[in-house]
Order: structure tokens, then C-alpha cells, then sequence
């Protein structure tokens, strides 16, 4: 509903602020160093990071150093203690721009029915930073679930989840419910779809690979549409816009898209759906709890391949 | 802690004062009830022009052959004034209204029942617009009423104020005492620590939901359509219902220039927008067979231009249109008879504008038609039936992503029928009311549902009101029933009593004490986020996902007419709201019914109104006090288990004051004036800042700040509006001539505001990510002169 109501107000807010007058007057300010910690927990990957930067404009460094990170498994009663790793563990890609401390948990496990992080467990967060501030958290991970479509399918290897799918043509993607999932977040990545498009007669611009978004909100959305509606929050993007409209009916041929489908907890949604208006940026809902702000959030994914190359062995979506 | 401890204590007071007032108006029903009922002879005068009725009008009777004893009453809305318990007898009767030649003849009143006078009154050139009316109606409302906090605006006070563009008329009541503007941008307001969106706003007793154009810039109303506004700014009676903190009335009128017969013209241009008014009396025809006798109707087209004006140099694909037709007749026997009609369109449409890439077409506006059928009934009694129907929708389509859908609409349709007399030191009023009414609400896009809502169901009510005039006390008691039923949920229902006492003093009773209390309910929510200086509302109503509103009021005060056309007012009041709806930012997508935060508010304050009402030079000054706060869970801290949080809401200006100077100079000249300062708004002071990195699925990690100075931020908050703006003020000045011509008038008219560019803080700017770190802002209005003129014929 936040949606419903902020756009036609930002829309005309954008508009009238343009006929407003910038106040001549313009003070220093002085800002409070809070630091911000970013974790999200993951049932797909033995390394597990977090990721500590402060505000900007405090006199501070944005790094925070030294911190005690711990990750406590509360039915396990098992704490993940992590260690000070390069910033690329956390952030990728690491520019000039990125000046916090990342910090990882390497399991030792790389077992898929006992990973390091356990769909449908509670976890507890306290980070004690090298000045003696305390954060806390707590994040409750979704419950497994399994994809419909494209269904997974049993090899020697594995179980592999991957489908073809006729160019110029759509479908569900669908899954299973996650108990406890806020939203499902489907993101794909699309190497050679520009090169595609070209090739079909669609006037893109660029050679990097095409990365878009779909959402599903609710534990009871379990389906998207692929690949018409992803792209969602880049539908105001002047360079992405004409392939949006591109692949409304569907892919090009010889194209391959990576695609993760992920049952994020309702920390890591307030986190990234912002709160209440504020004229100097984005207000986000913290889930960490004590002397700083950020998320504690965790994510069950799904990753899968879907081809349109004519050639592709793999069965249809 | 001292603030907790004293606001507990004034909670009981209040509480503990509804409930005495409760059993205070039980008895005063059942004295009422109890009272004898004498025989009585009265006169009911039935006061019309040739083409319609003329409320307002007031009435005077003096006994002959000797005038020792006078009688006064003022025509209501059907045109008709009903004077009671006077002996049989000759009488000089004298009707007067402003633009119409004066009546007087003697007439008998007889013995037995209602003697029945009906006048018409013919037009006269001479009219001082809106002066004489304005002094008997708010008199006899001083006499009549003894709890509402009523001003009144007439089309001629609305028109005179310096205004962006055209007249406004919520522009306009910004200047009444009690009334706070968060905004220039916006002509939204808020009454005595209420919120906007419990504000109720009639058109001719419909309801619009959206009154505003172009997000809020200026209201729907077209001044030249409107007779007169008035506002109840508390204390207002039982027969109002389904908001808590105010009542504004906007009454259309069919007469126009002129003699207010034939065709009339009238129309205008301003900065804003063009637009015209045609008014004809009804054809025979057309009455022949409803036992009509004459009747006139008006309508009005008023549409921006902007897009047009700006096509050549560049798109601008925004326009409003908006119509509205409003007729009234009357019978010979004093039926009258009104239609009411409005239709607007606000059009944002992007999808043509090449340089836009997403193709957008917005739309948003209101509708409303409905009726009203005034009918005297035997014995001095009154029965008001109106049957209408209003609706505000607004939708966003995206021409290129049909999954794509931002929409929302609340629709209402009525039925009312109230019955009211008069007999002896009695009036009363009591009625019913059955609405229908629906909202549904969605936003989707790209396959699921941002948000959704929708409900529908019946709202009954009922209502029974008495003034009692006892010596120099008038005791006023009412009762309100309001029923909703929803159909997502179980009933909701709420008892409203209403009491109010007025004690006359001084030998012309020239000064009264007041006090009254009541209880004010309210069942649909606006979701606009009232920190946006602009923005359209979005309705819920009450049910399973937002909670039913309930107040408790006191309010006391003094209120005197003085010599030379003075009047003052002083007048204290104590809110408590409980159910008052805000946005959850952290609602669970899990749970539908968690959208909105149930939340209390406490305002109390007191309003101080001193003007003239008479003479070329009338003065008008409006001194607010409010303080006024709300208490929600702290979302942001904990979505799971929130603390309570108070803070003062966006409208919590603690003293706004109001000096507005209306002069009519010689040779038809007209000077207006309003200075308004008010003390600094409440604002959250961003503590910090910090750079925001995207979560990506993919790569699970965090997605770096990917083009330098395209680096989001996003703010780490301070205490809620624990800040303070600086201080408002701006001057406003207005100038316009009337010239008579052959043909009819031309008034050219310049207005000013912010006549010395005060540059009032519309936001604060703090950018922690330069160095140093500023704070920056953005002011409201420059100052802006804005021309305009209209014609009349």
C-alpha cells in the first residue's frame, strides 16, 4: 500500500519542489556516528558474512575494526564467531567508495541436508564493536521449500533445477510455500541477453550482462512470471527500459539466464522497503537492536539455469 | 515523567467530566420531555425572491399600534422563519436582505395556529456584498447555538482574500481561528489538533473525500459557485456525524449577477485556470406538474490551461477540469426543492511526453450529485429529506506494463431525512441517515500485490437534538447513534452525547458564557501521509484493518458582541482522541490487517477571534494556541514489540495568528490584507547518514556503490519531530476594482504574496555525505504576484 501512496505524492512533491526556492542559509551539521551493520544469513553458502560501516560525516573512519562478531544458533546452542575478511567477501564490486570491515564465518560443512545455516531456525546476533558498543539481533529463517517449475530433477551429481524454454514465450516460474518467508525475491542474471536482442532486432545499447528482479510478496505469492515481470524497480531506468519491454513476451533465443529464487525474512523486507517520508534520504526499519542500526535478516535460495539456445538438452519449462 | 503524570491527570478530569455531562443530559432530556405544552399561535414566514428562497433573510415583528414588543427571527435554509408563542394580534412585519428592497406591511396574526406570511422580495441594485448577512446570521446564531464554534465565510469574504490564482475557499478558512496550514503548497487543514482526514467537507450536505486539485495546490470548490461557507471548528451538534474534528458546510447558490433572474454570466481568468458560470431560471415547463413555482439553476466549467499556454515551448501534460451545476426552486406553499452536481477530473498523462520514458497516465477526482427537498409539514415543522451520491477515485496505468496498477476509489451513497421545529423556548431537530459506502484499494505490478484493501457496508445512524431557552440559559442537548456495518467484520457502533449550556449576561445579552461536551465518532481513515506537504488521500474504513475513531471534547469560553459592529470570542478546548489511524512502515506482508497503527492523540489549546463585522475597513484578527500530540508504537524500534512513542504531529503549530483587513474604498475599490505568523512546525532531525548496499540474490553478497556520486544514502532519524522549523510569517495583499459597464462588471484583481519574500522552510536538507556536512532547505512560496480578472453580466 506504501507503494500506492508514496508515488503520486513524490511524483508531485518532485514537481513543486522544483517551484520552491532553495534557501539562501546553509549551516554546517553535525552527524551522529552510528554504526550500521549488515548480515544476511544464508542456507545456500558455507560463508556467512557480515558487514560494519558507520555514517558518513562523524569524524570517523567508516571502517569498524576489531569488532566481536557472533552468530548463535539458539536450538543448537552453537555460536559462529567471524572473522575480519577482505571487504570482497562482503561487497562486491569493492570501489574506492566501500570503507567498512567485513567479517565471515567459514563452515566446515559443506553438506546440503546439514549446511551452516538451517532453514527454519532461530539465530541471535551480538556484536560487541573495539569501543565497547553492543549490537543485537535476531532473525527467524524461512522454512525450506521446493520448486514446482521448472521441478527439480535427479542426477548422479545431484538434484539440478533447470529448464528450456521456447523463445518468445513466458511461464510461472512456481515453488512451494516457505513458512515464515515476508517476501520471495527471484533475481536472474542474463549474460548474452543484450547480444540477443540485438540479434533479433531490438535496438539495446551495452555488452554487460543484464541482471533484473522480481518480487513476490507474502509467504502464500509463490509464482512469477518469467521473464515478463522481473525488471520491476527498473522500469524508470532509461537504459534498461527498451529491453523491458523487449522480453515482455518472452527471451530471445540463445539466451541463458542464472536464476536464484529466495525466501527472505521479514527483517531483511523492512530493511530494504524503507519507512515513514524524510526529505534528507531513505528511511530504513533496523532490525539490530542496541548502540547501532542495520539488518539481521536471512534468506532460504533457490538457484536454477532456464535456456532459450535451440540446442539445450534440458527439460522444457 | 511530569507530562505523563499531568496528561493522566487531565484524561480522568476529562473523562470524569463526559460522564457527569452524560447524566446532565439525561436530565436535561427528561425536563424537556417533562415540560408542558401550551397552545400556542405562531407565524411561519416564507421568505423568496421571484426565482428562489432567500435564507437568511431576517424578520422582524412589532406589535401596533404601540411596537412595544418586537419579534426577530432569520429565514433558514428553506427560506423560511418561524417566530412562536406570540399573542394574537396586528403586527408590522418587515423582511430585509441583502440586494433586495426591504418589506414591510402589517398583517393579523390569528388567534389559533400557524399564521402563514409568504413575501417576495424584489432585487434592488444597492449591495454591499455580504455584510449585512453576515451580521444577522451570526447573531442569531449567537442566540440560537450554544455549543458550536461556528464561523462563517461569504462569497465576497472568500473572494477578497489575496489568493495564488482564484479564490479559495479552504484557502480561505485558513484564516479562521483554530485552523492550522502546513503548507502554502497545500490547502489542506487541520482544527484544533485533528487531523486532516477529520475534517468533514460538505457540499450542499454531500460529502467530498478528495476537495483538492493538482495534490492539494487548491481546492475543488469554484468560488463563484459558492454562497457561503461555515465552519464548525468544535462543539458541533448531534446532527452531524462521521468526523471528529470539524465540519465544513460549502453552500452553492443559483443566483447570479444582476437582479439573480434571467441569464446571468459569469467568468474569469487566473493564473490557475479559466473558467465560467451560466445561471437561468427553469422554464415553466419543467416546473409544470411538480407544484413548483419557479426555480433557477447554474452551471460552472472551469478548466487549467497550462498544458495549452506552455505547448509551444515545452509538454506540460497536466490539466483539471471541473463542472458543476447547482439548481434550487421553491412552491408556493414554501417547498424548496435543490440539485447539486459536481464532476472533476485532475489528468497527469505522461504517456505522450517523449521525454518521459515510462508511459504514465494518472487521473484522479471526485463526483457527487444528490438532492435535497425542504418541506414545511404542519405546525412550524420542517422535514428535510436528501437522497446523493459521492465517489473519489484515482488511478495510475503504466500504457506499456498492464501487470501494473496503482488505484483507489471510495464511494457513498446517502439517504437523509431530518425533521425539525420549533414551539415556544423549544427547537428541535432529530433525524436518520442511511449510507452506503465502499473503498477498494490496490497496487500491482509485475505479478504481485503491494498492497490491497476493500470493504463495504451500511452506516446507519440516527440523532434527536433540543435547545431549551430558559431565562438567560440555553441548554442544548443531543444524542448520536452511528451504526457501521462492515462486511468484513462484526459491527461497530458508537453513542454520542452532546450537551451544551450558554448563559446570556448583560442587559442586551450582549455577552454569553459557554461550555459544551460530546463525544465524536468517525469510521474511515485517510492513509496520506500528512508530512508530504502535497499528496491525494487514500480511504480505508473502519473494520477488521483500521479502527473506529472516537473523541471526547470540552471546550468553554466567552463570546460578545460589542459596539460599533465588534465581536470577540475567546474559547478553551480539550481533545482526546482515541483510534487514530498512521501507516505502519513495518507491516508484516503476512498480515492484512496490520497496515495501519491504532494510536491515541490529546490536543488542547485556545483560540482568541476578534473582528468587525460591519463598515468599509473590517478588521479580523485570529490568535491560535494548540498543543497537540499522538501516541503510536515505535515501529522503527522494534516491529515485534514496540515501545509507545509520543511526539507532536506535523500540525502541532503551538500559535498561529491570523490579522486579515478587508477595506472597500471609494469608487468600488477593494484592499485586502492577511498577515499570518505561526510558530515552527515539528520535523525529524536525520541524525546521520550512511551508504546504502543493495543485497544481491545472486552473487550473495552486497552490491557495492556502483557509480560514485550516484551513491544512495539513506538517514539514521533522531527523536521524532523532536525539531522545531523557524518561525512563519508572510504578508499577503490583494487589490481589485469593480467597473460597471453597459453590459455588466469588470474586476480586474493583483494579489501579492509573501509580500517581502520571507523565505518559510518548507524542508531541511541535511547532506551528511559532503564536507563539510550541511544542512540546506527548500522554501515555500517566493513572493508571487498573481493577476486575474472577472466578469459579470
Amino acid at each position: 500500500m506504501r507503494l500506492l501512496r508514496l508515488y503520486p505524492a513524490l511524483l508531485l512533491l518532485a514537481t513543486f519542489s522544483a517551484s520552491a526556492c532553495t534557501l539562501t542559509e546553509v549551516t554546517a551539521a553535525e552527524s551522529d556516528d552510528v554504526i550500521i551493520a549488515e548480515i544476511v544469513l544464508r542456507t545456500d553458502d558455507v560463508i556467512q558474512t557480515a558487514y560494519l560501516h558507520r555514517t558518513t560525516g562523524a569524524g570517523m573512519s567508516p571502517s569498524v575494526p576489531g569488532a566481536s562478531v557472533v552468530v548463535r544458533d539458539e536450538a543448537r546452542g552453537l555460536d559462529m564467531r567471524f572473522a575480519a575478511a577482505p571487504a570482497s567477501n562482503c561487497v562486491e564490486p569493492v570501489s574506492q567508495g566501500v570503507t567498512g570491515s567485513c567479517y565471515t564465518f567459514v563452515g566446515d560443512r559443506a553438506d546440503i541436508n546439514d549446511p551452516v545455516i538451517r532453514p527454519g531456525t532461530r539465530y541471535s546476533l551480538r556484536i560487541v564493536t573495539a569501543d565497547g558498543r553492543v549490537l543485537t539481533g535476531v532473525t527467524d529463517v524461512p522454512a525450506k521449500f521446493s520448486m514446482i517449475r521448472p521441478a527439480p530433477e535427479v542426477t548422479p551429481s545431484g538434484v539440478r533445477l533447470s529448464c528450456k524454454l521456447e523463445p518468445g514465450t513466458v511461464f510461472d516460474l512456481t515453488w512451494q510455500q516457505s513458512a515464515g518467508a515476508s517476501v520471495y525475491l527471484v533475481e536472474a542474471r542474463m549474460p548474452r541477453l543484450r547480444e540477443a536482442l540485438r540479434a533479433a532486432g531490438t535496438n539495446v545499447e551495452g555488452d554487460d550482462a543484464v541482471e533484473l528482479t522480481g518480487l513476490s510478496i507474502s509467504a502464500a505469492d509463490t509464482t512469477l512470471r518469467f521473464p515478463s515481470e522481473l525488471g520491476l524497480f527498473d522500469r524508470f531506468d532509461d537504459s534498461l527500459f527498451p529491453l523491458l519491454l523487449a522480453i515482455r513476451d518472452g527471451l530471445p533465443a540463445d539466451v541463458t539466464a542464472t536464476v536464484v529464487v529466495a525466501a527472505a525474512d521479514r527483517n531483511y523486507v523492512n530493511w530494504v522497503r524503507g519507512g515513514n517520508f524524510n526529505p534528507s534520504g531513505a528511511v530504513r526499519i533496523s532490525s539490530i537492536r542496541g548502540d547501532g542500526r542495520g539488518v539481521f535478516g536471512s534468506i532460504v535460495a533457490q538457484g536454477m539455469a532456464i535456456s532459450t539456445q535451440t540446442s539445450s538438452t534440458r527439460p522444457p519449462c | 515523567m511530569w507530562q505523563s503524570l499531568h496528561t493522566a491527570r487531565l484524561r480522568g478530569y476529562v473523562e470524569g467530566m463526559i460522564s457527569r455531562l452524560l447524566v446532565l443530559f439525561i436530565a436535561a432530556c427528561l425536563m424537556g420531555a417533562a415540560r408542558p405544552v401550551r397552545a400556542q399561535t405562531s407565524v411561519e414566514v416564507v421568505v423568496s425572491s421571484r426565482a428562489f428562497a432567500l435564507p437568511g433573510a431576517s424578520v422582524r415583528l412589532w406589535t401596533l399600534p404601540d411596537s412595544s414588543r418586537s419579534l426577530y427571527a432569520t429565514a433558514d435554509t428553506s427560506g423560511r422563519a418561524v417566530i412562536a408563542e406570540l399573542p394574537a394580534g396586528r403586527y408590522r412585519v418587515r423582511v430585509e436582505s441583502p440586494g433586495y428592497a426591504m418589506y414591510e406591511r402589517n398583517h393579523v396574526i390569528a388567534a389559533v395556529g400557524v399564521t402563514r406570511i409568504v413575501v417576495a422580495l424584489l432585487e434592488e441594485a444597492v449591495e454591499l456584498p455580504g455584510l449585512t448577512i453576515q451580521t444577522d446570521r451570526r447573531r442569531v446564531r449567537f442566540e440560537e447555538s450554544a455549543g458550536a464554534s461556528v464561523t462563517e465565510l461569504s462569497q465576497a469574504d472568500v473572494k477578497m482574500l489575496p489568493a495564488l490564482g482564484e479564490a479559495d475557499v479552504l484557502r480561505a478558512i485558513e484564516v479562521l481561528p483554530g485552523v492550522v496550514s502546513t503548507s502554502d503548497f497545500s490547502s489542506s487543514y487541520n482544527v484544533r489538533g485533528g487531523g486532516a482526514d477529520q475534517n468533514l467537507i460538505l457540499l450542499d450536505g454531500l460529502p467530498i473525500y478528495n476537495p483538492f486539485h493538482l495534490g492539494g495546490l487548491f481546492s475543488v470548490f469554484n468560488a463563484d459557485m459558492v454562497n457561503r461557507t461555515e465552519l464548525f471548528s468544535g462543539g458541533f451538534p448531534a446532527q452531524y456525524g462521521g468526523r471528529v474534528s470539524s465540519v465544513l458546510n460549502v453552500e452553492s447558490q443559483a443566483r447570479g449577477a444582476g437582479d439573480g433572474t434571467g441569464l446571468d454570466i459569469q467568468g474569469g481568468v487566473s493564473l490557475l485556470a479559466t473558467r465560467v458560470a451560466a445561471g437561468v431560471d427553469l422554464p415553466k415547463a419543467l416546473l409544470n406538474g411538480t407544484g413548483l413555482a419557479s426555480g433557477r439553476a447554474r452551471l460552472s466549467v472551469r478548466r487549467s490551461y497550462f498544458d495549452q499556454l506552455l505547448k509551444p515551448a515545452f509538454e506540460f501534460p497536466y490539466h483539471l477540469t471541473d463542472v458543476q451545476l447547482f439548481s434550487e426552486a421553491v412552491s408556493s406553499n414554501g417547498t424548496r426543492v435543490t440539485m447539486t452536481g459536481y464532476s472533476g477530473r485532475d489528468v497527469l498523462d505522461l504517456a505522450g511526453v517523449d521525454s518521459f520514458p515510462l508511459k504514465v497516465r494518472w487521473q484522479w477526482g471526485n463526483d457527487v450529485i444528490g438532492g435535497t427537498i425542504t418541506k414545511p409539514v404542519g405546525g412550524g415543522r420542517v422535514l428535510e429529506t436528501r437522497a446523493g451520491y459521492t465517489r473519489f477515485r484515482t488511478d495510475i496505468r503504466f500504457p506499456e506494463f498492464g501487470d501494473t496498477e496503482f488505484s483507489s476509489r471510495i464511494d457513498q451513497a446517502l439517504l437523509r431525512a431530518e425533521l425539525s421545529g420549533r414551539r415556544s423556548s423549544v427547537s428541535w431537530r432529530t433525524g436518520a441517515s442511511a449510507d452506503w459506502l465502499s473503498y477498494d484499494n490496490l497496487a500491482q505490478s509485475g505479478g504481485t500485490v503491494f498492497g490491497q484493501g476493500n470493504d463495504s457496508g451500511w452506516m446507519l445512524g440516527t440523532f434527536a437534538q433540543q435547545s431549551l431557552r430558559t431565562g438567560p440559559l440555553l441548554v442544548e442537548t443531543g444524542l448520536r447513534v452511528d451504526a457501521w456495518l462492515p462486511k468484513s467484520s462484526g459491527a461497530l457502533a458508537s453513542l454520542q452525547p452532546r450537551l451544551a449550556l450558554k448563559y446570556f449576561a448583560g442587559d442586551s445579552e450582549n455577552v454569553a458564557f459557554k461550555l459544551a461536551a460530546g463525544r465524536y465518532a468517525q469510521f474511515a481513515h485517510s492513509l496520506r501521509d500528512e508530512e508530504l506537504p502535497l499528496g491525494i488521500d487514500i480511504w480505508v474504513l473502519s473494520g477488521d484493518r483500521a479502527p473506529v475513531t472516537v473523541s471526547d471534547q470540552v471546550q468553554g469560553g466567552i463570546e460578545a458582541y460589542l459596539p460599533k459592529q465588534w465581536y470577540a470570542q475567546v474559547e478553551g478546548y480539550y481533545r482526546l482522541f482515541d483510534g487514530v489511524a498512521a501507516n505502519n512502515p513495518a507491516e508484516d506482508p503476512n498480515d492484512l490487517r496490520d497496515d495501519l497503527l491504532r494510536g491515541t492523540g490529546l490536543s488542547y489549546g485556545a483560540d482568541v477571534q476578534v473582528r468587525r463585522d460591519g463598515g468599509r475597513v473590517r478588521p479580523m484578527l485570529a490568535v491560535s494556541w494548540l498543543k497537540a500530540t499522538r501516541e503510536f508504537d515505535d515501529v522503527g524500534v522494534d516491529p515485534n514489540d514496540p515501545p509507545k512513542l509520543r511526539y507532536a504531529p506535523i500540525f502541532d503549530r503551538r500559535l498561529d495568528v491570523d490579522l486579515v483587513v478587508l477595506a472597500m474604498l471609494p469608487r468600488e475599490w477593494m484592499l485586502s490584507f492577511r498577515w499570518n505568523v505561526g510558530t515552527g512546525l515539528p520535523y525529524t532531525r536525520p541524525v546521520g547518514s550512511y551508504v546504502v548496499y543493495d543485497y544481491s540474490v545472486l552473487r550473495s553478497r552486497l552490491s557495492g556503490p556502483a557509480r560514485g556520486s550516484d551513491t544512495a544514502t539513506a538517514v539514521v532519524l533522531g527523536e521524532r519531530n523532536a525539531e522545531r522549523y523557524p518561525v512563519y510569517h508572510r504578508l499577503d495583499a490583494g487589490v481589485r476594482r469593480t467597473f460597471k459597464k453597459s453590459w455588466g462588471t469588470l474586476t480586474p484583481s493583483f494579489d501579492l504574496l509573501n509580500v517581502y519574500d520571507k523565505r518559510n522552510v518548507l524542508f531541511y536538507f541535511f547532506e551528511y555525505d559532503r564536507s563539510p556536512a550541511t544542512r540546506s532547505g527548500v522554501s515555500m512560496f517566493p513572493l508571487l504576484p498573481t493577476i486575474g480578472v472577472e466578469v459579470r453580466f
